[in-house]
Formats: C-alpha cells, structure tokens, sequence
C-alpha cells in the first residue's frame, strides 16, 4: 500500500510493467508452465492413432526400442491390445482428463493473473490520479486521462494476458509439432516447415500494416461519435439556427468516410485471410501427395501418415496466429507508454509537511505582495497585500478576469507553486510548510460550478466525513435553504442526483454545495463566487444564516455582486490582477471609485 | 403522452431485422450461398485424405495421382473463391447497415420535440446511435455467417458420416448432443456473469470519471483516501466477478476438449473393432477421426452464436424505441408542400417577418409535467417591443419562449405570429427568423469564428468584429492568444462561462433576426460588462421583438411588458411601473433584491 502512494518513477516500459506485475506474474508463469502439459497433451492423440493403426490393426512389427512401443508392451502388447480395443479408448480419455485438469487450472490462474494484475494497475493508476495537483490537470484533458484509465489498462491486461501467453502457447505447439513431425520423417517436416516462415512474416507484415488504417478508422468512428454528441448537447442552438440540414449532412460525410475506411479494410483482411489460406491449403496438399509418394515407396507407414497429417493440420492455425500476435506485442507498448505518463507524472505529498497550526489567529490568513502568473501568462494576480483575521467575513468584489478566482486557488494551494511571487502565510507560517491534506481540511469551499458526487443529496452533504449525523446534515440543509426545495422531492434528501437520479439546477447544486460546507465544520469558509446561480430572494436567505448564525465562523465571500459582499467587515475590490480599494462598504461606498460604480450601475438598473 | 410509439407501430425484433436487411437481400443470398459452400468444401477435404490411404498407400500404387492432384487444386480454389466472397460481402454487409442505421437515427433524432431530450439523457441517446447500432450491423452480418458456416459445417460432416458408417455415427451424434447441452448451460452462466462484470466496468469508468472531472472538489474536501477506498473495493469487486467468470470458461473448455477425446476414443474403439473385423478400412477410420475431433468446435460456436443472437433483442428494442417516436411538432402535408422540407426549403415562397406576436387563449401543459402551466392565456407583443419574464430559479420562465420558438405546441389556442398561426409556415422558416442567446451557452467544437460564423456562414471578418463590438467582447477575443481562431474547445470549455455567454450573443447578433430572445444570457459576465452589453441590447432590441428572461430584475425594468413567474404559472403582468404600485408579487421580488443592501447601509 505505502509504496503506491509514493512518488516512484519508471524509467522504461519495462520497469513500469514489472511493477504492476508484482503479485500476478506467479500466476502468469505456472499458468504458461502448465500450458506446456496442455500442448503435449494434445499432440499425444495424433501419436496414439498412428500406433494404433500401424501396430494394432495394421501389421507393422513393434519395434524395440522407443517410448511408443514400451507403452504398448506396458499396455500388455499389441496382441493384448488388438483382443480388448477398449483400452486404447480408455488410454486416449486418461491422457485427456490429464489435460482438461492441466487446461482448466491454467486457464483459471491466467485468469486470476489477468484480475490481480488489472486491480492493481487500476489501484496504482487512480491512486496516482486522485493526488495529481490542480494545475496538471489543467495541462491535460479529461478526456484522454480517462482513456489512459480504461481502454489503455485494458490494452495492457489484453497484451499480457491473451497475447503474452498466447505467444507461448502458439511457440510451444509449433515447436512440439514438429519436434514429432521430425520424429516421423525429418525430410518431409522439413518441406513442411519450409511454409512457416512465408506465412509468419507475411501476416507480420500485413497486421503491422492493418494495424495503422485500423488506428486511423477508430479516429474517424471517434469523429462521427462526437458529432452526435455535440448534436445532442446543442439540440436547442441548433434549432434556433434552423442547421439541422447542414449537421445532418455534415454528420453523413463523416460516417460515410469511415463506412469507406471499413470496407476497406474489409477487403484487405478478405484478401489477407484467402492467400494466406491457398497458401496453407496447398501445403496441406502437397504433405498429402508427398507422404503418400513416400508410403507408396515404402518408407513411410499408413499410421505415421495419418499421424504426421493430423500434426501437419495442428500447424496452420498457430503459423498465422503467431505473425498477428508479434504485431500486436508491439500495439501494447503504446499503451504502456501512456500509462506510464501519468504514473510518472508528480503527485503531491498529501502528508508530507507540518501539521502543526499553531496558535496565531490575527492574522489568521495573509497575502504579502503576491503575484502570480500561469505558465507562460501575464500576470493575473499583481502585488496583491491582504489579510484575514480569525472570525472576520472578508469580501473580494471584481470583475470576469479580475483574477479573484485565483485568490481561493492559492489559498487551497491548487496553484502551481512556480508562478507565485510573495508569500501566503497561515497562522502565520508559509502555507507550504504544512502538510496539503491537513492544512486543505481548515477550509471549505464552494465553487461557482460546484461538483457534485454520484449518491444521494444527503450523502453529498456528508461527504467531507461520513460521521456527520443526519441532524446535523438536515441542518445544514436548512442553513443552505436546501431543504425546502429538496422536501418536494419524493425521496427528500435522500434523493440521487447525477447520472443515476435527477439532474438538478445550478442554483440547487450551489445549495447542496453550501450545505456541504457547513456540515464539514471547518475552519476557514471560501465562498467562490458561489451564489451565483441563486435568486435574489434565496440568496439573501442563506447569507442572514451565514452572517447571523455562523457570525463566529472566519468566512472570504468572493463575488461581482454587491449584495453579497456589503455585509462583510472588509471588502477588496479586485480590479485586473490588482487591488484598488479596501474598506466596509460604506467606507468604499462614500469614496468615488469602481466600487461606487458597480453599486450604481447595480441598484439603478 | 406526447411519443406515439402506439403498439401497431412497435415492430418485432425479426421485422426490424428483415427490414434493416431489405436493401442488401440479394447480396445476403449470394453471401450465405457461397458460405455453405465453402463450409461444405471444407468437410469434403478430408475425404482425399480417405482416397489417398485406401487406394495409394494400401494398393501401393501412384496411378491417379495427377487427377488428384487437379481435384484437389479445383476443390480448394473453389472453396477459397466462395469464402473470399462471402467474408467480403459479410464484411460490407456490416459496414453498409451500420452507416444505414446510423443515419437513419440521426436523421430522426433531430426532427423529435425538445421533450424527448429532456426525458432521455444524452449519453443514452449517444449509444442508442453509436452503439446499438453497430451491435445490430455486426449480427446481421458476422452472427449470421457464423451460423451459417458452423451449421453447413456440421451438417455435412454429419451426413457424410452417416453415409460412411450409420453405426458409428450415431455413437458420435450423442457426443454433439452432448456438447451443445454443456454449451447451452455454460453459455447462460457467462452471460449472466459477464452482465455483472459490465456492470461493475462502467462503475469504475465512473469512479475514475468522477475524480478526474471534479478534481477540484476531491481536493478541496480531501477526500483523496475515501475515493481510494471506495474504488479499491470496486475494484475487487470487479476481480470477483471476472475470476468467476474466468473458472466457468475454463470449465467449459476443460470439458469440451474432453468430449473431443470421448469422440475420438469411441472412433478408435468402435471404429478399430470395425476395421479389425474387415467392415471399415483404415482411410475411412482417418476420415472419421478429423471428423469427430472438428465436430465439436462448430457445436460450440452455433451455441454461443445463438445466445448472442437473443442477446441484442435489447439493442433492437432501443433502436426501435428512438426511431418510431414521433415528433410533438411537425409540419403538415400543406405546410411542406409550400414551404419545403428542412433538407429541401423552397425559399422563394418565404415570406419576411415583420415581428408581431401574439398568444391567443393559449393552454399549455408539458407533456411530461401534470398542471396546466398557461390556462386561457392571451398577450399580444406589437413588433419592437421588449417582454421580460422575471421570477424564482426553476420557475418555469422558459415557457412562452419555448412557444415561441414552437419548441412545443399549445394544448389550446394558438400562437400568432404577423397575425397568422405559428403552424401555418413551417418550423424551418420561424427559426431562420429567431435568434436565441441560451443561460448554459453551447458553443460547437472549432474555432471562435468557426463558433460566429454558425448564424450566418458567409459572414465575413468586419461582420464578426461588429458582432463581438455590439456584445462588448472584442477586446476579450482579442486578448486570445490566437483571436477568433482559438478553439472554442470540447462544448467551448477552454474559455469561461462568462466568455462563452458573450461568444453565444455576438452568435445571436450576427444572425440579424427578427425575434431575439436572451435567456438569462448574462447571469455569468459581471457587472460592468452586463452594462456595456445591455446598452448594446438597447440598439440591438431596436425594431426587433426581443423576449429576455432575467432573475436580475436591473436588466428589465425598462421593459414593454413584465411578465412575473411564480411555481410555473403568470402570477402578474404589467409595465414596471404599473407592478411596482401594484404592490404585489414582482413589487416584493423587486424590494427584496435591493433592500438588504440599503439594510447594510
């Protein structure tokens, strides 16, 4: 477990797989072990009809010596045998139940292989990717972090555990094939074998080949699957404009290229599949002629014929398997690659710091000419001075792009530390200096768009600690003024909200999301443009509880609207990075600034 | 309700199969044909194997050998020939009827009524059109090959061996039986077992998608150990599940190749006592050997071919469900013989708007809701003038918008538009006439100006630069590091709510149309924008009929008419002035808004 959470790193593909390997190869090498027994297993039957034919019902003397006639004679001797046939059918079946119990076990631990190892790849994977920081995400998409989640660890289970062993399975039976091949007549396996490398190298060749088109067709279907997504999101704005023709046709055009990418490749595996196919049927055909020139001439037996046929046979399948199944080895390797990406990449140390607050609460929270810039940018955030005291319910007031968003970033420290200037303390230490998971516990906050979790409302309202009793969750809904709205659900607050229940409104999550805080009983409350989506009327409800109920509470209430600011002890207005003004509202209200401005512009209408 | 999937219109799984299939039927019958073929080919090889023992190598002589080489030659291309093409046309079988499918479902969903998007989540729609349809194309096509190779496959090594030695091929029929009753029962067990696993795959697609999509939120709760233990578990779960799974199939593949061996061993035994009595000889004892160990695999494949056939009932039931619903709103026979279909408009009989609306003794009920949410109720809009709906979040202020736009159709009454019914011209000419500004805006994948261009393609760049001017957002286009052509991202998410509500309304403005409505179109700009854009709406609602639905009373209090929403229905309407001496419910909603600020003070 511990050594999941920490910062380790892979430097090739291979230390990567090794690691996610750990606790299912065992499985994986007893299971290829043991396909080795179903592989010998199965080639013995070919071995037993050739005897049966020639030393049983032919009249082909027994040898001395070899393994096949001492199983004969321990048998009790062709004589014996020819009088109580059944033995054969009885010594046929025990080699089978030899092998279905070889088959079954290996094909059961490649199986538990397969789980333990795409848990653990799934474990390692999302306990790397819920301690990823904020700003990583915002380098990456969503979207294809989510596929290096899934279908990629899929890749990786499919490689190692049908690929991988598979590989060996078809390399055993090719080998074991014509080990008995050569047994029987090395000149014919030779001509036999002549065949192999045509066809490996020919379907490496051609699947290496495929592989690209099929690459491109799955971009092209990604395409078309995204066009019906966006026309499904965009229904209304499509309508409005009256474009339904033109999706449509767009929408045409891109499914019909990828109908015409199929088709050829269609055709390509059509004509891959027959020439590999004549190919091998005229091997098959020319063992045939060949061993019967060489039964006619006297140095081949029926039985051995029949025999050397039927392992002649068992050849074709695994020849061409094996061409598509190096190709695809090297498919995998992508994939590991891309999860390599994000188990490589820095997960904050959730732990690692001072968890020490000490006692200082005045300041409780201070910014001391702060800047700060994202990679690249100009400065969103300039010089920026400003404290909290413990208790005091702080306002930032400005506009889209005043930067006021990145004042909580920093505070939570969902910033890149990079491009800060200045220094932000808590309690009067460097909010570096403690330990991430702790020094985030002091804080709840609720964001303008709000994230809610699959559950019920009141498991969502519970989710910072699940010891909050449903008392305490009620109230906190009330506090919210959550509860009036949630009552006329069928299943009050234990209602199920996203993909499985109903979908709420922007004002209802942000009511769920207050609530959230409040019940978490922290510290420090940042609300993050938070009442955004409230109507007057709500809104002022729950900011009388917030400054009338929880007047102890250290709240920082960040808006563009007055009304949710006025009543704060202190008010920064945010204006381009920078502050321009500071005071109570009736302070910046008596001075001409862009405070002044904003209240007009908002009461006057 | 308002979908007519009346019963004579729900078709059975086989009909939609048939039809689906009509367009290519006489390509299916050339595909399956070839397919019998081959498979029939494919049992008569190992006969050359027979004649090879019993005439060459038992009569030690090479006397045919040539002719036998030539049938063989013939047999083999001959087989390849008909597999080449009917794994060819099986191949386009599935490309063809998935594009088919494909098409035919977008085609529909775009005509549906707004209900069905708002009952149906999108990404249940998504799949109906992605993915059911490719399950139905591959089951036409490869299901049904695999069904027809197997079984001719099976049929004619069946009869050959009848033919051969009835004796022996009854002991060996038992053995199919046999098979396919162990197919039959381990196939139900794996089915149900691999629903759960599909299951429990897309609950932990969904643990990963939450925690990447709300990373913020794990962050700011820090709740990074409870998700890592909720996911662990889901994840052993998962491993339970699919370990069973595992052990039923190995099973299953442990006992077939047993029943494989059982085949070969009653061959041997029997078979050899037949020979040893001179009743069989050795060629024929071979042929039935590759006959009883290639017998099984067939079975097996038939099996699990059928399960799976059964199995996408569902996936036709969904399609089925999507493409005969029918629309609330559609345009009658008359309407689309003067003013054309969508994809063929015959713009010459379009006449321009002038822009006077009226609601005329309107009802209305949402199809999915159970109150009537306009009763009896008449406004007329002359053209220029400016209604503004104001109340609570979820309210129901989107209503007479949605009439408007004819989104739905009135239960009674009807909506006039320059004094003519609404459904007297068709929807396509109402929308080329509308404008609409949304509160969540949707921009599309592409680029800004990709974005404006969508209201009118031919605009050129000053037109764009006008249109951004009017909404105040040049300058924030402008400080993009790549202008108008930034992505506007995956549904525009690399620019901000607030952004993507001004892109959204320079979109509307570019339009030129003669109704505009705005909803809530700027609850997310802040306050100095919203007042530069709202002198812009002041020129821009000039001369046009504008409808803005606002929960900030300051942007309409200079509105024509004020309509006040109160749980779903019009509690008041007036002028500003006249609500406000009215004392009633705008009055407190108005009072309200301002009056905890002058408490403040």
């Amino acid at each position: 477990m511990k050594s999941r959470k920490s910062n380790e790193r892979f430097p090739t593909g291979m230390s990567l797989l090794r690691y996610e390997l750990k606790g299912s190869t065992v499985f994986f090498v007893l299971g290829m072990i043991l396909s080795a027994v179903v592989a010998l297993a199965d080639l013995v039957s070919p071995r037993v009809v050739s005897c049966v034919i020639d030393y049983i019902l032919g009249s082909e003397p027994l040898p001395r010596t070899g393994i096949e006639p001492d199983v004969i004679r321990w048998l009790g001797g062709a004589e014996r045998i020819r009088n109580e046939l059944y033995i054969t059918a009885l010594f046929v079946i025990g080699i089978a139940l030899v092998g279905a119990l070889s088959r079954y076990t290996q094909k059961l631990l490649n199986s538990i292989g397969a789980e333990r190892l795409v848990r653990r790849m799934r474990n390692t994977l999302f306990s790397r990717v819920d301690r990823l920081s904020v700003p990583w995400y915002g380098q990456n998409s969503t979207g294809d972090i989510l596929q290096r989640c899934t279908s990629d660890v899929e890749t990786v289970k499919n490689f190692v555990s049908n690929q991988l062993t598979s590989f060996v399975r078809i390399v055993l039976l090719i080998g074991l094939s014509l080990y008995f091949m050569v047994r029987i007549d090395p000149m014919l396996s030779l001509i036999a074998g002549a065949f192999i490398p045509v066809i490996v190298i020919a379907s490496l060749i051609f699947h290496r080949k495929i592989g690209e088109i099929f690459m491109q067709a799955d971009i092209q279907e990604g395409k078309v699957s995204a066009t019906v997504q966006e026309n499904l999101t965009g229904i209304r704005v499509i309508r409005a404009f009256g474009k339904e023709e033109r999706e449509y046709r767009q929408f045409v055009e891109k499914n019909d290229v990828y109908t015409k990418m199929w088709i050829r490749i269609m055709r390509m595996l059509s004509v891959f599949w027959q020439v590999t196919d004549i190919i091998s049927g005229l091997q098959v055909m020319l063992v045939v002629i060949l061993g019967t020139v060489f039964c006619v001439d006297g140095g081949l037996t029926a039985g051995n014929y029949v025999a050397f046929i039927s392992y002649n046979a068992m050849l074709v399948w695994p020849v061409r398997e094996l061409g598509r199944t190096i190709a695809d080895l090297s498919r995998a390797g992508v994939s590991i690659e891309r999860i390599r990406y994000i188990m490589n990449s820095k997960a904050e140390e959730l732990s690692r710091g001072s968890r020490d607050f000490g006692t200082q609460e005045h300041p409780l929270i201070q910014f001391s000419d702060v800047s700060y810039s994202y990679t690249g940018d100009s400065e969103v955030l300039k010089h920026i001075d400003l404290y909290v005291d413990k208790g005091e319910k702080v306002g930032i007031i400005g506009g889209t792009g005043s930067g006021k968003s990145t004042i909580t970033d920093l505070i939570m420290r969902m910033c890149d530390e990079s491009g800060l200037k200045g220094t932000v303390t808590y309690r009067g230490r460097n909010i570096s200096e403690y330990a991430p998971a702790e020094y985030r516990k002091r804080f709840a906050r609720i964001l303008q768009e709000p994230f809610l979790f699959s559950g019920t409302i009141a498991e969502n309202i519970r989710i910072s600690d699940s010891g909050i009793t449903d008392e305490q969750v009620r109230e906190a809904a009330r506090d919210a003024e959550l509860l009036p709205t949630v009552e006329k659900f069928t299943d009050g607050l234990g209602t199920f909200v996203g993909e499985r229940g109903v979908t709420l409104s922007g004002g209802q999550k942000q009511r769920t999301a207050i609530a959230a805080a409040l019940a978490a009983d922290r510290e420090v409350l940042l609300f993050d443009d938070a009442f955004s989506a409230l109507d007057a009327q709500t809104e002022a409800a729950v900011r009388k509880n917030i400054f009338g109920k929880l007047a102890g509470r250290t709240a920082v209430i960040i808006s563009h609207r007055i009304n949710t600011v006025a009543g704060c002890d202190r008010i920064y207005v945010l204006d381009k990075g920078e502050i321009a003004d500071v005071g109570t509202h009736s302070e910046l209200i008596s001075r001409k600034g862009i405070y002044r401005d904003i209240y007009e512009l908002q009461t006057r209408g | 309700m308002s979908f007519r999937h009346a019963d004579k219109k729900k078709r059975g799984t086989l009909r939609t199969i048939l039809q689906i299939g009509k367009p290519y039927a006489f390509r299916m019958i050339i595909m399956i044909t070839a397919g019998f073929l081959c498979s029939a080919c494919d049992s008569i090889l190992p006969l050359f194997n027979r004649y090879a023992i019993d005439h060459f190598i038992a009569e030690k002589t090479l006397d045919t050998l040539g002719l036998f080489i030539a049938a063989y030659i013939g047999v083999l291309i001959f087989q390849k020939a008909n597999d080449f093409t009917s794994a060819l046309l099986c191949g386009q079988l599935e490309v063809s009827v998935n594009r088919d499918l494909r098409n035919a479902s977008f085609a529909h969903f775009r005509k549906l009524s707004l209900s069905y998007f708002n009952k149906n989540s999108v990404g249940a729609i998504h799949s109906r059109v992605m993915s059911d349809t490719s399950k139905i194309g591959e089951t036409v096509s490869w299901k049904l090959m695999d069904i027809v190779w197997n079984g001719s496959y099976l049929v004619s090594i069946l009869v050959n061996m009848a033919i051969i030695s009835p004796r022996l091929f009854i002991v060996i029929f038992a053995l199919v039986v046999l098979a396919a009753l162990l197919a039959v029962i381990f196939q139900q067990k794996l089915i149900r077992v691999n629903r759960l696993i599909r299951q429990q795959n897309s609950v932990i697609t969904g643990d990963f998608n939450q925690t990447i999509t709300g990373i913020r939120a794990v962050k700011s709760l820090v709740i990074e150990d409870k998700t890592e233990k909720e996911f662990f578990s889901d994840t052993e779960i998962m491993k339970k599940h699919s370990v069973r799974a595992g052990r039923y199939s190995a099973m299953f593949s442990a006992a077939v190749s047993l029943i494989s061996a059982a085949a070969l061993a009653a061959v041997l035994w029997r078979g050899g006592m037949m020979t040893l009595e001179g009743v069989m000889i050795i060629g024929t004892l071979s042929v039935f050997m590759s006959y009883a160990l290639g017998m099984i695999e067939p079975v097996q494949n038939i099996v699990k071919t059928v399960s799976e056939f059964t199995a996408i009932q569902a996936n036709i039931e969904r399609y089925n469900e999507l493409i005969s619903t029918e629309s609330d709103v559609t345009d009658s026979a008359e309407i689309i013989e003067r003013y054309g279909t969508e994809e063929a408009p015959r713009l010459e009989n379009w006449e321009p708007m002038h822009g006077d609306v009226e609601f005329d003794r309107v009802t209305f009920t949402y199809p999915d809701g159970d109150s009537e949410v306009l009763t009896d109720f008449s406004l007329k809009i002359p053209k220029g003038s400016m209604v503004a709906v104001v109340g609570e979040t979820g309210a129901g202020k989107t209503t007479l918008v949605n009439l408007v736009c004819r989104f739905y159709e009135p239960d009674s009454g009807r909506v006039l538009i320059d004094g003519r019914d609404i459904r007297e011209r068709s929807a396509a000419w109402l929308h080329s006439h509308i404008g609409y500004v949304l509160q969540t805006p949707h921009l599309f994948s592409g680029t800004i100006r990709d974005n404006l261009r969508y209201a009118k393609p031919d605009a050129t760049d000053e037109e764009i630069h006008a249109a951004l001017e009017a909404v105040s957002a040049l300058d924030i286009v402008e400080h993009l590091e790549n202008g108008l052509d930034t992505p506007a991202g995956e549904g525009g998410n690399s620019l901000s709510t607030g952004q993507k509500q001004l892109i959204s309304f320079a979109r509307a403005v570019l339009s030129d149309p003669d109704i505009l409505i705005l909803d809530e179109a700027t609850s997310s700009v802040d306050t100095i924008t919203e007042k530069r854009i709202q002198s812009a709406i002041k020129s821009l609602t000039e001369g046009r009929t504008s409808f803005v639905i606002a929960h900030r009373l300051s942007t309409i209090v200079g509105a024509d008419m004020i309509i006040a929403v109160l749980d779903g229905k019009i509690a008041e309407q007036g002028t500003h002035r006249e609500l406000m001496e009215k004392k009633g419910y705008y009055y407190s909603l108005y009072t309200r808004q301002h009056e905890d600020i002058d408490k403040v003070l």
